[in-house]
């Protein structure tokens, strides 16, 4: 690395930083103005969403109000039992054509806390190869897919041995969605996909598996999309895609302030085309919560089912397991469940070396040809000037 | 003869063994204590628990900064996660042919064979072959708590053999520690109040 290159552009990357904070300092205060003016203007807010001209919609993205008002601060809710947490989280080893063999690999780690206190908790793993025909079309895309829907299987899996009460936790966003369009055969892989979450989300909800996707850190911002809308002259509606007045500000920045540690913000409904096609049941709302302590906010986003959101208690259950969970974890905030599964489900370096070492072994025990690395990788592989040992001894 | 399994081999040298045990096992070896391997039907190792030691990862780190703690997070911990506990021994005797020898093991053990702990019956067997050879195994050690081992030991093996109604084997294995640290005042002046603490002779 050329680090006097390097260094003038450092320098020019926090100066523009520090410039577009000042502009950032008075974006903010506007959003905060119209958060404050449409705060208790829930019905007006929804009716101006319906007037949005169609070709407006296909691509908007943006919180709608359900009850609560935009600023509400909920309490945490005392509750007498605690909910069976089932948390699965999913990893992948991507087929790569540079290595002696081409596969796949999807790792689900399930992890139950349970809810009663003389229960010990359970983990789940279940490794699944991926290869030969499975791999045609392959993309990044498709594999993470595959890896949400095991995930959610999981869930369904493990709920249906708990009992209840029990909410199945993942990470990030329930909305399943692969950004770019989506042509032939993908097309039809996607809806395929698509109609087997829809069918597990009915069974979550048939079998009253409460269900909830935590985001850390969001950089979303919804609430303050549907706060552009609101100040939007008409004119500026028929072209919404190009009327960013809050661009910059994130529903973290205008509600950080706002919710004190353990409170929840207002229930959401998440209005995109993706979440219309849904089932009813399982159209997607959300909420922010505040899992950090009095000086130090940290907000996650958290995800639920309609039927979560449409049930108080389910609601009730859902932010108070997530409290609890983060609070387990100390001061980096995050639910213990998820991050549990997560390292039930991660395939590490070594991992994924010893995988390949064993099914070259098999290979080779069955009389197939076995293939190397590509030169490319192989000189990549190469032992760098540090790692390189001098087989004489001595110093180098 | 209920045999205690304790765990499994990690790592192995002529003279010591290094064994990995999961954190919930609860028959944990005390510092001390003879152990046995048996890589074949007609060969066994004997060992001294000679350290423990318990990993940490980021995540326990991070957990162990909480106030509060939930028992389930103790117990998924102890019960779930690979984080082992690894258990030193030094390599004090071997018994091939039904003969216990105090020596090095010709050849150690292979990875993951099965450490046990040694029964009193056991304990009386190998401390009573031969003239307490296998403790110049242990005083020769430099990075071991050479002092406490030996003192643990010899107050385990005294209660083992008080067991079957031999109440002096202690008193003789102390004066074979005598005899072995003779020119080393400094050593054997610690060895002694370590056997003084541990209130083998009270």
């Amino acid at each position: 690395m050329d680090y006097q290159k390097l260094y003038p552009q450092i320098q020019e990357f926090v100066f523009q930083t520090k410039a577009n904070r000042q502009q950032w300092q008075i974006t903010y205060q506007n959003c905060s103005d119209a958060l404050c003016n449409y705060s208790d203007k829930v019905t007006e807010l929804i009716q101006r969403i319906d007037q949005i001209p169609v070709n407006q919609q296909k691509n908007l993205r943006c919180a709608l109000p359900i009850q609560e008002q935009l600023d509400q601060s909920i309490i945490l809710p005392k509750l007498d039992t605690m909910p069976t947490v089932l948390a699965a989280d999913g990893s992948q080893i991507l087929p790569d054509r540079h290595a002696p063999v081409y596969y796949g690999l999807i790792n689900v780690g399930g992890f139950v806390f349970p809810g009663n206190p003389q229960a010990f908790p359970q983990t789940v793993q279940i490794p699944e190869l991926i290869y030969g025909e499975q791999l045609e079309n392959f993309s990044e895309a498709r594999l993470a897919l595959q890896r949400d829907i095991h995930e959610r299987e999981m869930l369904l899996n493990m709920g249906r041995t708990i009992q209840m009460p029990c909410v199945g936790l993942v990470d990030g966003p329930l909305e399943i969605w692969i950004g770019g369009s989506h042509s032939g055969g993908d097309q039809g892989d996607y809806q395929r996909s698509l109609n087997t979450y829809f069918h597990l989300l009915g069974d979550l909800y048939q079998q009253k598996i409460g269900l909830a996707g935590y985001i850390d850190r969001p950089e979303s911002n919804y609430l303050v999309r549907l706060l552009e809308i609101a100040v939007a002259t008409p004119e500026e509606l028929q072209n919404l895609q190009r009327f960013h007045p809050f661009s910059g500000v994130s529903d973290v920045d205008i509600l950080g302030a706002l919710l004190k540690p353990t409170q929840r913000s207002a229930l959401f409904s998440l209005y995109s085309q993706p979440n219309i096609q849904y089932p009813t049941h399982s159209q997607i709302g959300f909420f922010y919560i505040n899992v950090g302590s009095e000086n130090h906010p940290w907000l996650g986003r958290v995800e639920v089912p309609a039927w979560v959101a449409q049930e108080e208690q389910w609601l009730n259950l859902v932010h108070t397991m997530i409290v609890h969970q983060c609070q387990i974890m100390g001061k980096i905030a995050y639910p213990f469940a998820l991050h549990r599964a997560h390292e039930l489900a991660v395939v590490s370096n070594e991992e994924k070396d010893q995988i390949t070492r064993w099914i070259l072994t098999e290979m080779q025990r069955s009389g197939l040809p076995i293939s190397s690395y590509s030169h490319k990788q192989e000189l990549k592989n190469l032992p760098s000037r540090r790692e390189w040992k001098n087989p004489l001894g001595g110093k180098m | 003869m209920n045999q205690i399994q304790i765990g499994r081999l990690l790592s192995a040298t002529t003279r010591q063994l290094v064994v990995g045990c999961q954190v919930s096992q609860i028959d944990l070896p005390a510092i001390g204590s003879l152990v046995r391997i048996n890589p074949q039907v007609d060969y066994a190792i004997y060992g001294l628990v000679y350290d423990l030691y318990i990993a940490d990862d980021g995540l326990v780190r991070q957990l162990a900064t909480v106030g509060e703690m939930d028992e389930k997070v103790i117990a998924d911990h102890r019960l779930n996660r690979s984080v082992p506990i690894e258990i030193r021994v030094l390599s004090v005797g071997y018994k091939m042919a039904g003969q216990i020898y105090h020596l090095l093991p010709p050849k150690p053990p292979l990875g993951l064979e099965i450490l046990w702990l040694c029964s009193d019956e056991e304990i009386v067997e190998f401390t009573n072959s031969g003239r307490y050879g296998y403790l110049r195994h242990i005083l020769r050690e430099q990075d071991v708590a050479v002092e406490e081992v030996l003192a643990a030991h010899i107050k385990l093996a005294d209660n083992a053999h008080r067991q079957k109604g031999e109440a002096d084997w202690s008193h003789k294995a102390v004066q074979e520690v005598i005899v072995l640290l003779r020119d080393d005042y400094a050593a054997l002046t610690r060895v002694l109040q370590s056997l003084a603490d541990s209130q083998i002779f009270s």
